[in-house]
């Protein structure tokens, strides 16, 4: 049964590689989540990570939920909407088993805009809501006030209509593999840095907006908004990334990981021999570097987003030596940013041969974690981000290692599903 | 002692050092050249994980 096995898994596993490089995601439309998501009830929430007992929701996650449900109208205060969730009132559920991914801590009601994007290659699709701007005021890190509100009302109304217009002008939307694949030797390693990426997607939304038949304020208003949202490209990527990585689902046998994610209090990751099931250890915390000096690691929170969506296709950590910026602002140096990609590949099958980075002798960045190299060589994916404070807001941004345990629970049931005698 | 092993210590050491960094550490304190090789047992020495690895192909 072994060679035979392993045969399988190996065959596998090709597949779901040749469907991760061979992707096209491609920006298609901006559309509020019910249109995506069938059957989607008024009273759901879809948070980050796994799914979550209220009990277990720490701090954050609360804040985001209950500011989510006072947006949409299911509660007229945070306290209200907080109990109705205890309650059962309000439900809640996990964007990734939705097919999509969270930024940070952003919630997805029915109504919230979200940005869909396609991998052509395999007619998969991913979600993610838009990232919200520079300002520390700001759902993804756990804040809810009346400037908040105003922006995410601005969303519904203006900047996603607007967007969904323009690109219903493109021919079958925007491609990122480019944008991706050009930033890959401009500095970003596109999590936690994506200045170059942001700079070359405006470069073609930009005629776009020119052209289009709407009032020249809400045009000006648009333009300005996105010129001051430096990361806007992050939750275009996420919604990308989980396009293509949804293509690796229910591949029998496949050991690679195509998502994760974390809750605050869980993290998760997901494979594709097992579509459909979590594999969870207690969420780690980032370490790297708080924005206030005074403060210390205790008011941070653990993982709480589904960004590192973007580490299963191969940039953040396993593109540092590309982004080397992002690791001397969080602490590290320029050796341990290349060190970050090599330790990477060794625990990946694939190469992204489209997207070179010349720090390291034009070499692609490590592709496809596989849970089998990962439970052999005991080294976890390290997956950038930013961490929240316990009270609400952004502590700071830095990097964690992906829970072990996560790989050897999943490394059992593999086993116990394909009848693995272990001793 | 045979004159093998007296040789062996009295020509200059050469040591590559694996898995736990520390003994080559305490070597290189007394300026003895020491190559590192990481390694750690399959699975962290979990048996369990370790059998099921080898069914895969690692």
């Amino acid at each position: 049964m072994g060679a035979e096995l392993q045969e399988r898994i190996e065959r596998a596993n090709a597949e779901a590689i040749d469907r991760i490089v061979n992707a096209q995601p491609t920006w298609v439309d901006v559309v509020p989540a019910r249109e995506t998501i069938p059957d989607f009830p008024d009273n759901l929430i879809l948070h980050a990570g796994p799914p979550i007992e209220p009990r277990n929701a720490g701090n954050p996650l609360r804040i985001a939920l209950t500011g989510a449900a006072v947006h949409a109208g299911m509660a007229g205060t945070q306290e209200q909407a907080w109990k109705m969730i205890e309650a059962g009132e309000i439900a809640l559920g996990s964007q990734i088993d939705h097919g999509g991914a969270s930024g940070a801590a952003n919630p997805v009601t029915a109504q919230t805009p979200v940005q869909i994007c396609v991998n052509e290659a395999t007619g998969t699709r991913g979600f993610c809501t838009f990232q919200e701007s520079p300002s520390p005021n700001v759902l993804r890190w756990a804040v809810y006030n009346d400037e908040v509100e105003q922006r995410l009302t601005w969303f519904e109304q203006t900047l996603a209509p607007v967007l969904s217009q323009m690109l219903k002008q493109t021919e079958g939307g925007i491609g990122i593999r480019n944008i991706l694949a050009k930033a890959q030797s401009m500095g970003d390693e596109n999590h936690s840095r994506q200045v170059a990426s942001t700079a070359l997607l405006f470069e073609q939304m930009m005629p776009l907006l020119m052209d289009l038949d709407i009032p020249h304020a809400t045009r000006g208003e648009v333009v300005k908004w996105l010129c001051s949202a430096e990361r806007f490209f992050l939750h275009v990527f996420i919604a990308g990334a989980s396009a293509v990585m949804q293509g690796v689902k229910g591949i029998e046998h496949c050991t690679l990981m195509f998502a994760q994610g974390g809750n605050g209090y869980e993290f998760g990751t997901k494979f594709g021999f097992a579509t459909d099931r979590w594999f969870t250890a207690p969420c780690p915390v980032c370490t790297g570097m708080l924005l206030n000096p005074t403060w210390s690691m205790d008011i941070a929170g653990a993982y709480l987003g589904d960004s590192c969506v973007v580490e299963t296709f191969g940039f953040g950590g396993n593109s540092s030596a590309a982004g080397p910026m992002v690791i001397r602002l969080t602490g590290g140096d320029l050796q341990e940013a290349m060190r970050r990609t090599e330790r990477a590949r060794e625990i990946c099958v694939g190469t992204l041969d489209w997207a070179l980075i010349p720090a390291i002798g034009f070499q692609g960045p490590p592709v496809g974690f596989d849970l089998r190299k990962i439970v052999a060589t005991g080294i976890t994916p390290v997956c950038h981000g930013g961490m929240h404070h316990l009270d609400g807001g952004q502590a700071g941004a830095g990097s964690m290692n992906v829970p072990f345990e996560c790989f050897a629970e999943a490394l059992r049931a593999f086993a116990s599903r394909y009848g693995i005698e272990a001793g | 002692m045979s004159n093998a092993t007296q040789k062996l210590f009295d020509s200059g050491l050469k040591v590559i050092n694996i898995g736990l960094d520390h003994f080559g550490e305490k070597l290189r304190d007394q300026g003895v050249e020491v190559e590192q090789v990481e390694w750690r047992p399959p699975a962290g020495g979990d048996r369990e994980l370790a059998a099921i690895l080898e069914q895969t192909g690692y």
